[in-house]
């Protein structure tokens, strides 16, 4: 497709080789994420789209390649330097990833609590207003497990942008979630873009609303990235680019449980 | 990680609680001793401890008074055996140490049987008049000897 | 047969990988105990979950293992007329061996399997990566605390148990056999030596409470993040602490009377 000047790329990946368990994910990605848009990472199930942005967040490592978020390759520097980058992501897991036995209100208050030297009253401050705007002024006290799917993925948004960062990865936000949740989410994640300048990277298989919010598309076809606006997309003549998207429309077809099951190289003997 | 008194409470009676059963069995049950508190340390010699043992009480009159802190040889291949006796003890210093054992087969201790002087005992003395302990095999060995020369005679 | 060498000594080369990953995984948890902040709140949490909560089958068991030295005791001793040595059998029996090795297989089953299933799904549901993500370092947050929290839980409650048997022993030795009281204490402290006895029981116990206590966050932290993955850490994590708890115990015990 065209090649977008990556001069305002934020993150870019530099020809990714990724393998788990000897099944190839990613064969020689190549693309950037421009800093400030909304960039949605598009694929079938096991495609590699939650791989792209655990890669980004330093929590796997390709076989070969470069991943830059902001200059610095995290593939290629120590654990403790990772963190220094993370300060400036944040992520929105797919099951969340709250802590389960702290409630939402510390769930919320836990990096802030780890990273800033906030008093107690400004940090409960600031965690009302982040429910606030993602509308779960109510739950602050409930745990977890008493939350509804669309309540966990707000929390995890919530929780991600706590501490203001300069990068969003979002992993499919909108998986598992009724339509009404979905368009929510889609506003939320729209007005966070809108008001905080975000660099948002969603990776999701939900092509409706990929179609409406996205500033760019990293679609992920056989291992490798085809990157485009959404109406250079549709305007393409590739076979394959509009069987994707016109098939996606009818939600059965993508929709599934997504998850990708990662396989550690190392297994305990006994 | 909203502390939960309840469970504050519940961990500070564990330990609270542990750490007494740890004491008692180190002090009470263990006899580990705060150094050396003031007691009265004497030593006795004697030729044949038998079964005494480090820990075995000291008595006078039947009460106990002290316990045996270390057993080893001195110079002359005779058993030396350190105790520690109550603080305060007038001990005269004719008192002789016998080492008996409780019933017939039981545990050895140190008796005590306190003597007429007026001199007393200091910290760190030797008892003189030492008693050693019966073994039972040489007893039965004195019997059937002693008999033996008897039926030659 | 050359087959089966090849298997076997794969397995040994595994085994010595594993030997050396667990190090690895210890070394680190030292360098999370000197780096602040300090974790309190999480570490006396986990004293609750390890310790208080399995106050009841220390207790209990405790009790009746010193209820069956005081019946066993009892049976062979009165042969010899040395019954009133009961205290100083059971005594020495819960001290030296019996009070630490089974308060670290019941703490194995209870609480080294929990912790091993807490962790393995916190990684499972992601969480440990939701916590790498926000530049908290999991093995600082989650796994130091569990695991000091195991090696300062294992003396105590071995003293617990001890002392849970000496009475369950007393019950059934004084109140049921009628053993004399006296002689049951005083045969206890006669035998029972500060240094070798004390010491070395509560050495042990803390010997395997590091065990344990690497053993369990270990096979959680590296399990596979599925539900079975969990499960298998947790099953592992029995049998691999119990078989090194027995055999520490054999080596510390020949080391520690010499």
């Amino acid at each position: 497709m065209t090649a977008e000047p990556e001069a305002a790329a934020h993150v870019v990946l530099d020809d990714v080789h990724l393998a788990f368990a000897g099944r190839a994910v990613l064969r020689g990605v190549r693309c950037g994420f421009p800093r400030g848009k909304i960039s949605v990472i598009l694929g079938g199930s096991g495609a590699g789209k939650t791989t792209i942005l655990r890669l980004i967040g330093g929590l796997v490592r390709p076989q070969s390649g470069r991943v830059v978020v902001d200059g610095v390759d995290v593939c290629a520097v120590r654990e403790a330097d990772l963190y220094a980058v993370r300060d400036r992501i944040g992520m929105m897991f797919q099951g969340g990833a709250l802590l389960d036995s702290l409630t939402v209100f510390d769930n919320l208050a836990l990096p802030l609590r780890e990273h800033t030297r906030r008093s107690e009253g400004e940090i409960v401050a600031e965690v009302r207003r982040s429910l606030a705007a993602v509308g779960l002024a109510d739950a602050e006290a409930l745990l977890p497990g008493q939350l509804s799917g669309g309540m966990i993925k707000r929390t995890a948004l919530a929780r991600a942008l706590v501490l203001r960062p300069e990068i969003l990865l979002c992993d499919e936000p909108f998986s598992g979630l009724d339509p009404i949740s979905v368009k929510r989410i889609e506003g939320l994640l729209c007005r966070i873009n809108a008001e905080l300048g975000v660099t948002m990277l969603v990776s999701s298989h939900h092509v409706r609303s990929t179609m409406r919010m996205a500033d760019r598309i990293v679609l992920l076809v056989g291992g490798r990235a085809v990157t485009g606006t959404p109406a250079q997309l549709r305007a393409s003549d590739d076979p394959w680019i509009h069987e994707f998207l016109d098939d996606g429309d009818a939600e059965g077809r993508l929709s599934d449980d997504g998850g990708e099951v990662l396989e550690p190289e190392t297994r305990p003997i006994l | 990680m909203m502390p939960n008194a309840n469970r504050d409470i519940a961990v500070g009676l564990f330990v609270f609680a542990a750490l007494c059963a740890v004491a008692f069995l180190s002090i009470r049950v263990g006899g580990a001793s705060w150094g050396a508190p003031g007691g009265l340390a004497l030593h006795a010699t004697f030729a044949e401890i038998g079964g005494l043992k480090v820990r075995a009480p000291v008595e006078i009159s039947g009460v106990r008074v002290g316990e045996v802190t270390a057993i080893g040889l001195d110079a002359d291949y005779q058993a030396r055996v350190d105790m520690d006796l109550d603080a305060g003890l007038q001990l005269p210093v004719d008192t002789s140490a016998s080492i008996v054992t409780a019933g017939l087969l039981g545990d050895q201790y140190i008796a005590l049987e306190v003597g007429a002087e007026d001199e007393v005992l200091q910290p760190g003395d030797a008892i003189a008049f030492t008693e050693s302990a019966v073994i039972l095999e040489r007893l039965i060995g004195q019997v059937v000897h002693g008999s033996k020369v008897d039926g030659e005679e | 047969m050359s087959d089966f060498l090849r298997r076997f000594g794969a397995w040994c080369v595994a085994f010595v990988e594993e030997l050396g990953r667990i190090t690895l995984f210890a070394a680190r948890i030292l360098r999370a105990v000197v780096t602040p902040p300090p974790r309190l709140r999480p570490f006396l949490d986990e004293i609750y979950n390890l310790g208080v909560l399995s106050l009841v089958i220390i207790c209990v068991c405790g009790g009746a293992v010193g209820m069956v030295l005081a019946l066993q005791g009892y049976d062979t001793l009165v042969r010899f007329g040395a019954e009133e040595s009961l205290g100083a059998v059971i005594g020495l029996s819960l001290i030296r061996e019996l009070g630490p090795v089974l308060t670290a297989l019941l703490t194995t089953g209870r609480a080294g399997s929990a912790t091993a299933a807490e962790i393995g799904a916190m990684v499972r549901t992601e969480q440990l990566d939701g916590l790498r993500m926000m530049s908290i370092d999991p093995m600082h947050l989650v796994v130091t605390p569990k695991a000091l929290a195991m090696i300062a839980v294992m003396p105590l409650l071995s003293a617990l148990f001890i002392v849970s048997g000496l009475a369950g022993g007393y019950a059934v030795g004084v109140g049921l056999k009628g053993v004399d009281a006296g002689a049951y204490w005083s045969s206890l402290e006669a035998n029972v030596v500060f240094r070798d006895d004390i010491v070395g029981s509560f050495l042990k116990a803390g010997v395997f409470g590091v065990i344990v206590g690497l053993v369990s966050t270990y096979r959680g932290f590296t399990c596979t993040p599925t539900a079975t993955g969990v499960s298998r850490a947790t099953t592992s994590t029995v049998v691999v602490s119990s078989v090194a708890v027995l055999i520490a115990d054999y080596f510390i015990t020949a080391l520690w009377g010499s």
